[in-house]
Parts: C-alpha cells; sequence; structure tokens
C-alpha cells in the first residue's frame, strides 16, 4: 500500500470583522468557516427561537451529504448577531478520499435524481404527511405541562426528520435541474442555455394550486360578496359578510381555503403569523384576483405548457441522428429535471411551511405557559428564547424569569438590525470554490456574484425567467409592505419566498437581490411567465420606489430607464 | 464492370476496387459490414475519356448509362440498408498501374453523410476530379509517376450513425502482448477518434475470458455527428462525459470480433467499427503494421528481460506482500 496524498494544506485566512459587528465565537472550529450572508432565505435579522430550525436544517444536510456520500461534512446555518449565515463544512479526508468520494457522490446523485420522483410520492411524502398528522391531531394547549414538555421534545425531533427529508430530496433535484441546463447548453449552444427552462415550465405544482384555487374562489364570488371584499378593510371584511347569507356562504369556503393552504407564513421564519392565524394577506391577494377576472392562473399554465411541448418537439427534432446515449441522457435529464421543477415547490408546502407552522404553534403554546407563569412579559416574546431556555425555564419551579433577557435581546436586535452586516464573516477559504457538478448547483441556488454593469443605468443580475418588460419599480423588503403594489407594476425585493408567489399573479416582473436561476423567485416566475431578473445583490438599494425600469430576464440585466425616481 | 457489391467475387479484386475495399469485402459475407457497392477503376476510365483536353477544368458529367446504373445502384443500396434516410459515405482510394494501393495526397477524399442519389454523384465526381488535380498530379509527377496510369475507385456504403465508435487492436501494439485486445471507444461517429479531436476511452480487454482488465474514461469533450452535408462537431453534454462509451458488453463483443478476425486472417488486426442500435458494425480492418515480438516469447528466449508487467497496471504479485 503506497501513503495516501495528503490533503493539499488549507489555511483559511480570518476577515477582519467591521467593530460595529464584533463577532464572539462560541467553537474555534466555527471561526475558521467561511460564513456567508444568507439574504435568500433570512433578508431581514432573525430570532434565537430559529435556532430550533438552524438545528433541524443542519441535520438535515450532515443526513443528505452523508447518504450520497458526499466528500461534504455539512453546509451550516447559524445566527451571528441577529442574522442568518451559511458555511460549508468540508470532509476533512485526505485528498485520494475526497476524489474517491466525490466519485461515488456522483454516482449515488445521479441515481437518485433519476428517480426522486418515485422517491417523493412512494416514499418521502407519506413518512411527511405522518409527522404533519402527528401534530395535526395533537392540541398542545389541552396538554399538562409535562405533556406539552414531552411534545416539544417530539417535535424537534420529527421537526429534524422532516428537514432530513428535505434534503435528500432536494439535494438530487437542485443537481437535476443545474445538469440538465449544463447538458442542454453543451448540445443546443451557450448562448440558448437559458431556453432549457421552457422544456421545464407549465407543470404547474402546489405553489401554483394554491394560487389557482384562490383565483377560483375569487370567481366564486357574486356581485354582493365582490363589492363587499373589494370595498371593506382586509381587517374587517370578514365581520360585514357574516351579515348576510351570500357573505357567510363565502366565508365558509374562504375558511375551508385556508384550512386547505394557510398553514404558511411569509417566509422561512418562526415569527410572522400563518394565513390562517392572520388572514389579511389572503384578502389582498384575494382583491387582487377580483379586479383583474381575466388573469386565469390556469389558462396561463396550459399557455406554458403548450409552448414547453412546441419547444420540446424542435429540441427533439434537432437530436435526430445524434447518438442514442446522447439522446437517451438527453430525456432522462429532461425528465429529471421536469420532477425537479415541480418538487422544488411541492416539498416547501408540506416541509418548509406546514413544518414551521406546526412548530410555531407549540412554541407559542410553551411562551402562553411562560407568560402565565410570569416568566415572559407575553407569549409571542417566547420567540427571543431557544428552545432549550424555554425549556430550562419550564422545568424550573417557579419558572425562571426570562423577561430581562429577552429585553435585552430585543435591544440587541434593535442594535444590529440598523447596522450594515458584512457579507462574509470568519476565515476567508484560499482559491475559488470546487469546480465541479456539486459546486455550480449550489451556485445555481444561491446566485454567484453578477458581473460588474459597464453602463451607470444598467443592473446586472442573473437570467431569471425570460421576456422584456417596462414598468414601475415596487421596492418591497417584507411582504407586509407587499400591499402596495399594483398590477404591471415590477417587483424589486431582497428575495421572495413561496408564500410571496400570488403577488407574482399581479406583477409584471420581478427583480431580486439574491438568487440564482434555480433559485425560487425565478422557478415560480417561470411558472407565471413573467421576466425576473435575479441575484443582483444590489437591486433593492439602487432601485428607487416608483422609477421607471425595464427588465431583461434573459439577459438578466435592469436598466434604469428615467432617474426620475431619485427625486422622489 | 462499372459497379460491383460488397460480397460479390468482383468486389474483393484490388486493382477494380482498391485494396480496402477488396479486404472488406471478403469479410462482407460473414460480419455485419455495412451494404457498400464500388465505382470501379474501370467506370472511373469510362469518365475520363469522355473528358475532352480543352474542358479540362470542367468536370465531365456522367455517361448516361453509368448515371442509370448508379441510380439503380442507389435504390438498391436504399432496399438493402432499410434506412429511410440513407445516409452513405463516398471514399475514392487510388491504385496504382501494378494495382497497389496508392496513398499519397489528395489521392483520398471522403464525403460522409451524403444523401440522395443527386448528392452522390456529385460526391463521386468530386472524388474523381480530385484525383486530376493540379496538386495530386504534380505529387505524382515529383514522384515520378505518370498521371494517365493512375486509376481511381470509389466506395459507395451505408454510412452508420454511430452511437459509440471504436477503434480495435487484437493486440497491444506497443508492448507486443498478444492476450490483451485494446480498445478506443467515444461517443459518435468514429472522425473524432481517428482526427485525434477526443481523448477517448481506452479499454483492456483480457482475451482469454474478454473482461476488461483496465478502463480508462476519456474526455470525450466533443463527438461528431451527421449534419446536413456532412457531419458537425459538437460537445458532449458535460455530465454524459464522465460515463463511459461502451459498456462491458459492448467491450467483449469487440474483443470478439477482433479475436475472430485476427484468427481468420492469422495476424494481429486493427479495427474501426461502431455501435448502432445494439449492433457492432465493422468498418475497415488492417493488418497491425511493425507489431513488437510477444514478450511472452522473448521472455522464454531471454528470462532476464522481465517484462513491464505493470504497464497494464495488473501486477501478478502485490507489492510488499
Amino acid at each position: 500500500m503506497s501513503a495516501p496524498h495528503a490533503a493539499p494544506e488549507v489555511t483559511p485566512t480570518p476577515i477582519a470583522t467591521p467593530a460595529h459587528f464584533p463577532i464572539r465565537w462560541g467553537d474555534p472550529m466555527e471561526a475558521s468557516l467561511q460564513w456567508i450572508r444568507d439574504r435568500m432565505h433570512f433578508p431581514h435579522t432573525v430570532s434565537p427561537a430559529l435556532d430550533l430550525f438552524f438545528e433541524a436544517h443542519n441535520a438535515g444536510f450532515v443526513h443528505a451529504f452523508a447518504l450520497y456520500e458526499m466528500p461534504l461534512e455539512g453546509l451550516v446555518l447559524r445566527r451571528i448577531n441577529g442574522y442568518a449565515y451559511n458555511a460549508v463544512v468540508p470532509r476533512r479526508l485526505p485528498h485520494d478520499e475526497m476524489m474517491a468520494m466525490g466519485k461515488r457522490a456522483q454516482q449515488n446523485l445521479g441515481t437518485a435524481m433519476m428517480r426522486s420522483a418515485e422517491h417523493w410520492n412512494d416514499d418521502l411524502l407519506p413518512e411527511v404527511k405522518e409527522h404533519l398528522r402527528f401534530w395535526q391531531e395533537a392540541d398542545p394547549a389541552a396538554a399538562s405541562l409535562d405533556a406539552l414538555i414531552e411534545h416539544a421534545h417530539e417535535t424537534r425531533r420529527r421537526w429534524r426528520r422532516l428537514w432530513e427529508i428535505h434534503f435528500e430530496l432536494m439535494v438530487p433535484s437542485l443537481l437535476a435541474g443545474s445538469l440538465f441546463q449544463e447538458t442542454y447548453a453543451d448540445l443546443f449552444g451557450a448562448e440558448h442555455a437559458f431556453d432549457a427552462f421552457t422544456l421545464l415550465q407549465g407543470f404547474g405544482n402546489k405553489t401554483t394550486e394554491i394560487n389557482v384555487a384562490l383565483w377560483r374562489l375569487a370567481q366564486s364570488a357574486g356581485d354582493d360578496v365582490r363589492t363587499v371584499v373589494l370595498d371593506t378593510d382586509p381587517e374587517t371584511v370578514a365581520n360585514v359578510l357574516r351579515g348576510s347569507e351570500a357573505g357567510r356562504r363565502f366565508l365558509q369556503a374562504f375558511d375551508a381555503y385556508l384550512q386547505t393552504y394557510g398553514r404558511r407564513s411569509e417566509t422561512w421564519e418562526l415569527q410572522y403569523p400563518s394565513w390562517l392565524e392572520d388572514p389579511t394577506p389572503v384578502w389582498r391577494m384575494l382583491r387582487e384576483h377580483l379586479t383583474q377576472p381575466d388573469a386565469d392562473p390556469e389558462a396561463e399554465l396550459a399557455r406554458l405548457a403548450e409552448r414547453r411541448e412546441t419547444a420540446l418537439a424542435e429540441a427533439r427534432a434537432q437530436l435526430a441522428g445524434y447518438p442514442r446515449p446522447v439522446v437517451e441522457h438527453f430525456e432522462a435529464m429532461l425528465r429529471a429535471a421536469q420532477n425537479a421543477t415541480v418538487l422544488s415547490e411541492d416539498h416547501g408546502f408540506y416541509i418548509d411551511f406546514e413544518g414551521a407552522y406546526h412548530v410555531r404553534q407549540v412554541l407559542l403554546e410553551l411562551g402562553r405557559r411562560l407568560a402565565a407563569a410570569g416568566a415572559l412579559e407575553r407569549a409571542d416574546d417566547v420567540m427571543m428564547l431557544t428552545l432549550d431556555e424555554v425549556l430550562a425555564s419550564l422545568n424550573d419551579s417557579p419558572a425562571l424569569d426570562r423577561r430581562a433577557l429577552v429585553d435585552e435581546r430585543q435591544r440587541e436586535l434593535a442594535v444590529f438590525g440598523a447596522v450594515e452586516e458584512p457579507e462574509m464573516v470568519g476565515a476567508r477559504l484560499p482559491g475559488p470554490p470546487p469546480e465541479d457538478p456539486v459546486g455550480r448547483a449550489i451556485g445555481r441556488f444561491f446566485g454567484t456574484p453578477p458581473q460588474p454593469s459597464a453602463d451607470a443605468d444598467v443592473l446586472k443580475g442573473h437570467a431569471g425567467s425570460p421576456g422584456v418588460v417596462r414598468g414601475v419599480a415596487r421596492v418591497v423588503r417584507t411582504l407586509s409592505e407587499a400591499q402596495n403594489v399594483r398590477r404591471g407594476e415590477i417587483l424589486v425585493s431582497p428575495m421572495t419566498a413561496p408564500s410571496w408567489t400570488p403577488l407574482f399573479g399581479t406583477v409584471a416582473g420581478v427583480v431580486t437581490d439574491t438568487g440564482g436561476v434555480l433559485s425560487h423567485s425565478a422557478v415560480v416566475a417561470r411558472e407565471y411567465g413573467i421576466p425576473a431578473v435575479v441575484g443582483t445583490l444590489r437591486g433593492t438599494a439602487v432601485v428607487r420606489d416608483g422609477q421607471l425600469i425595464e427588465i431583461d430576464g434573459s439577459a438578466g440585466t435592469v436598466r434604469l430607464v428615467d432617474r426620475s425616481g431619485d427625486l422622489a | 464492370m462499372d459497379i460491383v457489391w460488397f460480397g460479390e467475387e468482383r468486389s474483393q479484386e484490388v486493382a477494380l476496387v482498391g485494396g480496402k475495399a477488396a479486404s472488406l469485402s471478403r469479410l462482407a459475407g460473414r460480419y455485419r459490414v455495412p451494404p457498400a457497392f464500388c465505382l470501379t477503376t474501370v467506370a472511373y476510365e469510362t469518365w475520363r475519356r469522355t473528358a475532352r483536353p480543352a474542358h479540362r477544368q470542367v468536370p465531365p458529367p456522367l455517361p448516361p448509362s453509368l448515371l442509370a446504373a448508379l441510380r439503380r445502384a442507389h435504390a438498391e443500396l436504399e432496399r438493402r440498408s432499410g434506412a429511410e434516410p440513407l445516409q452513405l459515405a463516398v471514399r475514392s482510394s487510388a491504385i496504382d498501374e501494378d494495382g497497389a494501393e496508392a496513398s499519397f495526397a489528395g489521392q483520398h477524399e471522403t464525403f460522409l453523410n451524403v444523401v440522395g442519389v443527386d448528392a452522390v454523384v456529385e460526391a463521386l465526381v468530386r472524388c474523381w476530379t480530385s484525383g486530376r488535380s493540379e496538386r495530386a498530379l504534380a505529387y505524382r509527377h515529383s514522384k515520378g509517376l505518370d498521371g494517365a496510369t493512375i486509376h481511381l475507385a470509389v466506395l459507395v456504403q451505408q454510412l452508420v450513425p454511430a452511437d459509440a465508435s471504436a477503434v480495435v487492436f487484437s493486440a497491444d501494439p506497443v508492448t507486443g502482448r498478444r492476450d490483451h485486445v485494446l480498445i478506443d471507444a467515444s461517443f459518435g461517429l468514429g472522425e473524432s477518434i481517428v482526427g485525434g479531436a477526443v481523448t477517448p476511452d481506452a479499454y483492456r480487454v483480457d482475451k482469454g475470458t474478454r473482461q476488461v482488465v483496465e478502463r480508462s474514461l476519456g474526455s470525450k469533450a466533443v463527438m461528431h455527428v451527421p449534419a446536413p452535408n456532412g457531419t458537425r462537431e459538437v460537445p458532449v453534454p458535460r455530465p454524459l462525459r464522465s460515463q463511459p462509451a461502451l459498456s462491458d458488453g459492448q467491450c467483449a463483443a469487440c474483443a470478439e470480433l477482433a479475436v475472430s478476425l485476427e484468427a481468420e486472417l492469422g495476424h494481429p488486426v486493427d479495427l474501426e467499427c461502431a455501435f448502432h442500435g445494439g449492433d457492432l458494425y465493422l468498418l475497415q480492418c488492417r493488418p497491425i503494421t511493425r507489431m513488437p515480438a510477444d514478450p511472452k516469447n522473448l521472455r522464454s528466449a531471454a528470462p532476464e528481460l522481465d517484462p513491464d508487467h505493470r504497464s497494464d497496471g495488473q501486477s501478478p504479485t502485490p507489492p510488499e506482500a
């Protein structure tokens, strides 16, 4: 046996942190990682309760990387001064073993991506539904304290398992989308690479289903109901509707809609109420649908599907006479990528959002118990504590008072929320990230730094969804700000979570600061057939609210048409 | 005698069809060789005599009887191949007065993916004309060869739209080992291997067991595919490049073919072949020239010469055992 090659010496260079952003590293290993700000999922500061999510998320990646024998230990998220950062944790293995592992991972992922739809439908989704049923059937409010604490432990275990399933599904799916784009670019020319996505569109998914169902609900409204919904404040509209027979019938249908689709909130965070808890955003979207009865989302999907089939017939004609392994490869990658596109939205409905909804309900009940015991001012202050702190308090008798800690944390969050957080902290890895299929897939999801623009009036990002459109920019940093968005305007935001999706039926185009061609924003924009430029880094900083802009979703550019917005 | 078919007796006459076509024709009955016919040196002579000195620069048209025969042959080839549309390879070879293959500049033209009888006529005339080009004539003159004594034969053969192509050696032409078959393979038509456009996969197959004993996957960045009026070099999709071009079963089939041809011809051979739709087609078969002596024989003659067993990655005994 010859001695294995030693791993190349990797010496991370510590990154100097600005004075306003001092970092206390718990573990020296953490300080040696390259932490990148995750604005795509967490554009704003996050509360300590989210550590529970990070724990599940990180366990999920460890599971998936081990399952597929990937040469990475994990992809970890953590809170640093109130902001979410992520880092890749490499496996500490000799170089030879890393290379061998990389090959095995390629094999394993290749096999997995070809059967991800079956795996999801036959194995994973039934298990996910079983976990969700556990929460649906539980009644934390009625539970004894001991039972509630046990329920919290079980919630923690099941949530971790949900995120293991999440990445078991999503790692190969993400790779499938990325590899299909590479296959398409090689076969049809790099200049047409973006057309690959035409072949993936129009299938519909859980996210478009939510919108179609709401559109149908809007169509079912009679003239009286229609007038009430359009003329009444979303906060009081339910009360007004209760006053009439037609109104009550509509409310019943509305509640049924919420029961089916309402277990989702603004982002992946836990502090936002779900639609079931506060249906205001649903009333707003309903109004939009009522004002535009012609914007039938089902017809739009059918149109996209028709375009897809036309494009596919052309692609297949071009490949006639190509070597059979190449044609078979194209067809296999196409199927894998089409499935991945649907799965990239469907899994989120169950895991990302309904899962988080149930966890939030458990945390809020714990908060109510702490508030009742005088350990918290308000039940939802529980979001300022980690689950371990909550459980420690409840296990104490009398419950350990956390009010001062909550105050301190809130002050701290306010301080850090007001400063500009660094893009990267920890230690810089030497050299560029490894050039491999997985690395490229991650880049296409999170986005890579855009090319600098030579034209001061042009902002560059990544192609997200094809088409050119001109319109008034509406800069929106949180979903609640989105109530000002009008039909035909262009949404400019840090990111868009799947729950922002109904907005895509209203706006003429989308510009995001974060994400790549495989990000949620891009996937959903393509399913709505509206242009999108993603990953501009600075869109919300450069574009002024009300400014006229023109976006080219295929070129990935945003042109500032007039600068009159500057005067606003 | 203008046109002869593979499998016919006359198509094995070197003076009529050239050496390569003659040897391939001899194998056509027993091996899967794509169907083909040859425009013989006689046809070339007929056409050449119709050329008037005053019109040297303009290639003369095909004599009507030859054109009619060519049309009939094309229709027959369509029938035999069953391919729709029929894609053809049209290749010329030059033959000296004494019947030997002449292999110098301008003597060998190849047109790939020729579709339709009109295109065949055009390719044929270009093959014939190239044999009389200024460059070819000057070259022959410099070699002391009279242009008039050179004859041209043209092979018209079904082009197999290869899923993967392979060059196979029935023995190792570098070490001289006779117990291994060596295969270079890549996706698409064989041009990319023969022309050096790709680093192909390299397989080493044990002659006795037909097992792949060594496999080194090449980068296979590009492939040649049929395109209107020829072929086109296009990238192999990146995720496919790391996949082997041949399965173990296909490697065994290549080895089988090489072993059988070697036995039949009585010397180590070098083949070009192609897989299409699960079938292995033989496209060319030549003796391996300058084959080194078998190291096994060397060893018995001179035991102090230890053959380098490690060159194939198969050490007979583990080191430090």
